[in-house]
């Protein structure tokens, strides 16, 4: 009895909302820009008349004068001309001049870099760099919707800086899982090398000012004590933070950092710029201009409803429940303190400035993030309380804050994005913030679609994968922990190799055989996997290529499985090319011109193909599974990207009873994520992120059970946490919507 | 003799590949270029399909072996590389210079036959001049180029009349092999150009300080309301914060002032003696009123003709937006020019001078209802 099965995964169509109409716009202070009520003749920012024309009195007054121009020396050969030296011919001095006449650049009327990058850059990354560079004067909030290239804009803007010769150091800014990605895609497509920091040796003992540096560096490191101290220590010409939503929260570590960074430009880059409070887009701007949008307290009164204004009750967030001692009175506490209960606090502070001095968990970070936006909301603290009980409770945290429950209600109900004074907020969002929708720009990514081709291994796979998977979880379990990370790293890289094929588990098994010659288990596992002829994930890729004609792009993560693929599948009489790292670049680029004129098939790995136009194919399948669903993520990329004509088939294969099947389930049925635009997933995932990824998650479910319903349940587990993390990310997007809404919207027409 | 064209992307790029040597076929929006072989080796293959965008289509999509030259593009660079160092020192010539000024007050009475031309005064130069070109960069938060010629006169001294006629004429391609008896003075030149570059400057900071005032006001006004919020009812903690603060405001302001600084760099590009040969009339036309005057070397008068001349071969209709047929000319031609004498019942007076190749080198027009010159 046949077990296959090709189910194509359900795609939802959201529709979009309608336009919004904005009340009329304020006018602007002709001095400061801050958008001035009609009705007022001060303007409540800078203080100046509103009929004043902006005046050169600031700089007497604060005792300043422009610097001087600095004139370089110029260095005129003194032998320039000699009737004796020889001499051009006219015709050439005159070229040399018209060469001249046509190299000199005139303020940023257009860009010089496009020859220089190897990007398929698109009319809206254009016209947002030049209005980067050109109205924003290099200080941007690049927040296009998820897909649209902001890492195009921010390399064009720092392409073009660069050749102009107004930028000579750059820092890069990224979460952690981005690093070499940025490093990858600003060698490949912008041709500039970058150092990801790592190592404190990295950094120059004594750097120099204006020195040249280009660096990327993860958000997490780059605030850490050590480096901190070090980054700042000398100033950029260009910043560029991705994922600037990271800095929404102006208490936090990272934001404080990021502020007192020097930096003559700046691009913040996020596709939600809001998550829960306008107030988030407040801080991100506040780093990018600071006092563009007013204090904090100008903005709130300017721009956000409040909501209801007193407060009795107690609000106490925690996981577990709340401690005897904070069940205790204001007082109470305090007795018990001076007392010396405290044997079972581990931190306390009563100040709320402290509260990201805390190390939490992934709900005590949600519990401080939902404190900020109340503290947003106009709240102010009475009474706070902060505590994390001892170790042996892990990382609990506790608050208390007075707060009324019809408030809280209220503010459930009310969307995070619906601000007073609309027209005038968005006068000042466009000077600073670039917001392209895809309904906006035109630009249409084509349909795709999924199927998940589900099938049982053979019997002597199913034994190969059986035996070898208790063997790892014993081998891990039993390991010390001297030597548990190499061990841990080739058991869990075998792992993985069982699911792709048996040729790749048998590469791996004989490297560990070699290692351990007397483990019985390891010589009966490679025997058994040499004697495997047929893998049953052959089968079904021949079956699919069977059912559906044209160009198939199929990935392996393994050598061993590419090498078994190119060879079964030309043996089978399908022309099949391969595509690796370890090709060199004259052989890649045949490989790929025989893939796009002859061949049917091309098996690659993952690593190379980035920067190879291979939109001619439109099918692809998965073959093995990577954990990490960023790197499933990359492989559709290389077809479902702008460009891409077709619609885009993606088959997935998955062996039932599998890590891979499991892992599989999550992605496709979870959160999704072939419905997802390109950038989407990691804006989902990092709605999760606890410092561990989603691939270190599945790898500490998997090493944490000993049976299969065990990591079934685990798994259960990390369902919820995606469940979760999809649905905030959901409030995210729709948060997103309104403010692109508000962007987007019409003003009213003020009467005259 | 011929002349080299002026300067655009497309002249340009034909100049260049004429001058290496290398054969164009040239369609409306592209260039193909055939590349012997030094230049081959240079762009790295034997033919350049070059496409020039005309500016008012959408950019054509580029085939593989198309490449499209603008400023910035990658085959321009190349171009430019291959000139770097090279024409950096060169002895010209220019073609003669004709220059004609009018030195009566035109009438709009003016008419059949009661003028008469006088002769011109004669002004015949030929000097030698000293040309010094510069890239001058302009940068602060913005980068800003230009080039600029210095034109010094034989004895070091600035020569603008000099510099406006190099600026519309181009060398010939065959000079005559004269030396120069001058020794060119570079550092007057620099001198020049610093100065020059220094006015622009002022130009550029006055726009740029009202830049900065506006990031200032923008920078105290928030300062000091974040100043003014502080107040945590302990006043030695809200001293320190508003100490703080005001640390912050004055780093940031330090950063806008050094984010506000003009650098300029003058870098010399190449310089050149020049054989610049230039002709100065002086016209004068005579009301019959008065005395004849006589010519001033020759002593004889002349009398002009009645109108029975051609219209000149010009622009068909006048900056005024008149048909030069309209009018009734007399012509006078005359060795380097040919003068033009025209006469229309309600539009009153033109005079019009053109040289030989039809560059007008004079025009004035009084009427009863406008006039222009």
């Amino acid at each position: 009895m046949t077990t296959d099965k090709l189910e194509w995964l359900p795609l939802s169509t959201p529709t979009p909302p309608p336009k919004k109409q904005l009340s009329a716009g304020e006018l602007p202070c002709p001095t400061c820009g801050w958008p001035i009520a009609s009705n007022i003749d001060t303007c409540p920012h800078c203080g100046r008349s509103r009929d004043a024309a902006p005046t050169g009195d600031i700089l007497a007054t604060l005792g300043l004068e422009l610097p001087p121009p600095v004139i370089e020396a110029v260095t005129v050969p003194a032998d320039w001309y000699r009737p004796d030296a020889p001499l051009s011919p006219p015709g050439l001095y005159q070229l040399r001049l018209q060469a001249e006449r046509l190299r000199v650049t005139t303020g940023f009327d257009r860009l010089i870099c496009l020859d220089d990058i190897s990007v398929d850059h698109y009319q809206h990354q254009l016209d947002a760099a030049l209005r980067v560079l050109r109205d924003m004067r290099g200080r941007a909030l690049l927040a296009d919707e998820v897909g649209l290239g902001k890492t195009i804009e921010a390399g064009i803007v720092m392409k073009e800086l660069l050749e102009r010769g107004l930028v000579n150091s750059v820092l890069v800014i990224t979460p952690a899982s981005l690093t070499w990605q940025w490093q990858e895609e600003m060698t490949a497509k912008f041709h500039e090398s970058f150092e990801v920091l790592e190592d404190l040796s990295q950094w120059p003992d004594a750097p120099v000012e204006n020195q040249p540096a280009r660096y990327i560096i993860s958000l997490s490191r780059a605030k850490s004590a050590q480096w901190a101290e070090r980054l700042l220590s000398r100033s950029y010409d260009l910043l560029i933070i991705d994922e600037a939503h990271k800095l929404k929260n102006h208490r936090t570590a990272a934001y404080k950092f990021v502020n007192q960074i020097r930096k003559q430009y700046v691009l913040m880059l996020t596709a939600t710029p809001v998550h829960n409070h306008l107030l988030e887009l407040y801080n991100l701007i506040t780093i990018l201009r600071p006092g563009h949008l007013g204090t904090r307290r100008a903005f709130r009164d300017n721009f956000i409803k409040r909501a209801e204004p007193r407060y009795t009750a107690r609000i106490v967030y925690s996981h577990t429940p709340p401690l005897p001692y904070l069940r205790l009175t204001g007082q109470e506490r305090r007795d018990a303190l001076a007392q010396g209960q405290t044997d079972r606090i581990y931190q306390r502070t009563t100040d709320i400035n402290d509260l990201p001095n805390l190390r939490l968990d992934r709900r005590g970070r949600r519990a401080v993030q939902t404190i900020e936006s109340l503290l947003a909301d106009g709240y102010e603290v009475i009474d706070f309380e902060a505590i994390r009980p001892t170790f042996w409770q892990g990382y609990s945290f506790v608050c208390v804050l007075n707060l009324t429950e019809a408030a809280l209600e209220a503010r459930q109900k009310r969307k995070p994005v619906t601000p007073d004074n609309p027209a005038a907020l968005r006068q000042l969002l466009r000077e600073v913030m670039v917001r392209n929708r895809r309904s906006s720009v035109g630009v249409k990514f084509p349909p795709r679609r999924a199927a998940i081709y589900a099938f049982d291994l053979t019997p002597p796979e199913r034994q190969l994968y059986d035996t070898m998977t208790i063997y790892i979880r014993q081998e891990l379990r039993q390991s010390t922990d001297l030597s548990r990370g190499a061990l841990q790293m080739s058991l869990m890289s075998l792992q993985k190799q069982l699911c792709s094929s048996p040729a790749a588990a048998a590469r791996s098994l004989q490297s560990l055989v070699d290692r351990r010659p007397d483990d019985p288990r390891l010589a009966e596992a490679l025997v058994l996997a040499w004697g495997i002829r047929q893998s049953r994930k052959l089968v079904a890729t021949l079956d699919l290529l069977a059912q559906y004609p044209g160009k198939f792009l199929i990935f392996t993560d393994y050598l061993p499985t590419l090498e078994l693929l190119v060879k079964e599948l030309n043996q089978a009489g399908i022309e099949t090319v391969a595509f690796h790292g370890g090709l060199p670049a004259l052989d890649r680029l045949e490989t790929v011109r025989r893939f796009r004129d002859s061949a049917r098939v091309m098996v690659s790995t993952q690593s190379g193909s980035e920067g190879h136009n291979l939109q001619f194919c439109h099918q692809l399948i998965n073959y093995d599974l990577p954990w990490n669903p960023m790197r499933i993520e990359q492989r559709v990329g290389r077809l479902h990207r702008l460009g891409q004509q077709a619609d885009v088939s993606i088959f997935n294969l998955s062996a039932n009873n599998t890590i891979e099947a499991y892992i599989l389930d999550l992605l496709a049925r979870k959160i999704r994520m072939f419905e997802l635009v390109i950038g989407e997933l990691d804006l989902i995932l990092g709605q999760s992120d606890d410092d561990r990824g989603f691939e270190r998650r599945i790898e500490a479910a998997w090493e944490e059970s000993l049976t299969e319903a065990e990591l079934a349940q685990l798994i259960a587990q990390l369902d919820q946490i995606l469940g979760q993390a999809q649905s905030e990310y959901d409030t995210i997007r729709s948060a997103s919507d309104e403010l692109s809404d508000l962007l987007e919207a019409m003003d009213e027409v003020r009467p005259p | 003799m011929t002349t080299i064209p002026p300067s655009s992307m497309r002249a340009f790029a034909e100049a260049f590949f004429t001058h290496f040597g290398a054969p164009i076929e040239a369609g409306p929006d592209e260039l193909i270029v055939e590349l012997p072989d030094p230049l081959a080796a240079h762009f790295g293959r034997p033919r350049l399909y070059l496409v020039l965008p005309t500016g008012h289509d959408k950019p054509r999509d580029l085939s593989p072996h198309e490449d499209v030259l603008v400023y910035g593009s990658r085959i321009f660079e190349r171009m430019l590389a291959l000139l770097d160092g090279q024409g950096e020192l060169a002895r010209l010539a220019y073609p003669r210079q004709v220059a004609v000024t009018l030195a009566t007050e035109l009438k709009p009475s003016l008419r059949r036959p009661v003028f008469r031309l006088v002769e011109t005064a004669v002004d015949r130069r030929q000097p030698w001049v000293q040309i010094f070109n510069f890239r001058v960069t302009y940068r602060s938060d913005e980068k800003e180029e230009m080039f600029e010629t210095i034109v010094l006169d034989a004895n070091g001294r600035p020569d603008p009349a000099a510099e406006a006629l190099i600026r519309s004429t181009a060398p010939l391609a065959d000079p005559p092999g004269l030396l120069p008896d001058l020794e060119p003075q570079p550092e007057q030149a620099a001198a020049l150009m610093r100065q020059r570059a220094a006015g622009h400057a002022a130009e550029l900071q006055q726009s740029m300080q009202a830049r900065l005032e506006k990031v200032l006001l923008r920078l105290t006004g928030f300062y000091r309301r974040l100043m003014a919020e502080i107040d945590a009812g302990q006043p030695d903690q809200d001293e320190q914060a508003r100490a703080d603060l005001q640390q912050e405001l004055d780093r940031k302001i330090a950063d806008e002032l050094e984010r506000h600084q003009l650098n300029l760099t003058l870098t010399p590009i190449s310089m050149a003696v020049a054989l610049l040969p230039s002709v100065h009339y002086r016209l004068a036309i005579d009301d019959p009123a008065r005395p004849d005057p006589a010519h001033p070397l020759t002593g004889s008068e002349r009398r002009a003709t009645p109108y029975e001349g051609s219209p000149p071969v010009v622009n068909a209709v006048d900056p005024l937006s008149r048909q030069w047929s309209r009018y009734r000319w007399h012509v006078v031609p005359h060795d380097d020019y040919t003068i033009y004498l025209g006469h229309h019942w309600l539009w009153g007076t033109a005079v019009l001078v053109l040289d030989y190749n039809g560059t007008v080198l004079h025009r004035q027009q009084v009427g009863w209802v406008g006039s222009s010159h």
